[in-house]
């Protein structure tokens, strides 16, 4: 497996990790389900810093290598920026139009079903992010493993 | 427009130039070793710039390292 094979595993890792954080912390458990909140979030720490771990490990054994990155390498990154950018910019628009239907709405006093927010479109936005970062890293995982 | 494969004799160069590991062939051109390994497979196609570098490790011209074959 090479560094930036490993790299993008660990930063699958972190991603996920933080999504997790962040639904957690912000909108807690849902009701509906048994409350495995403690545990899962004990996971989750603890494949974040396993994560971080691997990447100093890593960055530390193969940093003096003369080849960090080649030609494959770019070609993989550039497939996951892709998706990843198509995603950001899909939210970006999603989130454009809802505060512009929203505004309207308002303006006509007419009752839409999902009024502005301004915290919901942070958080939409913050976890649209994070998303967009994992899926590059899946996409960059997948043509490694697929060796393009 | 048919679709071809890049077909390569990386693996009988390497044994002939003494054995060469893909580790050492992968630094004489600059790539890590995955690379050439998947260019040997015939899993990535390489850019015309690696490729000549990669005749010129074995002192071969292009045509004998890489082929481009189609279908038919």
């Amino acid at each position: 497996m090479s560094k930036q094979e490993i790299l993008s595993w660990t930063s699958l890792a972190t991603s996920t990790s933080f999504i997790v954080f962040y639904l957690l912390f912000n909108f807690g458990w849902p009701d509906a389900v048994p409350d495995y909140s403690g545990s899962f979030l004990k996971t989750f720490f603890n494949v974040f810093w396993i994560a971080v771990v691997i990447e100093i490990i890593v960055e530390i054994s193969e940093g003096n290598k003369k080849v960090q990155k080649d030609e494959r390498d770019f070609i993989i990154e550039a497939k996951g920026i892709k998706a990843g950018y198509n995603i950001l910019v899909f939210a970006i628009i999603i989130a454009l139009c809802q505060i512009f239907i929203s505004n309207l709405s308002s303006t006509l006093g007419a009752d839409f079903p999902f009024p502005l927010e301004t915290t919901t479109v942070f958080h939409f936005l913050i976890l649209v992010l994070f998303l967009a970062s994992t899926v590059r890293r899946s996409i960059m995982i997948y043509h490694y493993r697929k060796e393009i | 427009m048919e679709e071809g494969i890049i077909l390569n004799q990386i693996r009988r160069l390497r044994f002939d130039h003494g054995e060469m590991t893909q580790q050492e062939l992968a630094e004489t051109v600059g790539v890590t070793r995955q690379t050439i390994n998947a260019i040997e497979a015939a899993k990535y196609s390489p850019s015309l710039e690696l490729a000549f570098k990669i005749a010129a490790a074995f002192d071969q011209p292009i045509g004998k390292v890489f082929t481009y074959k189609t279908e038919d």
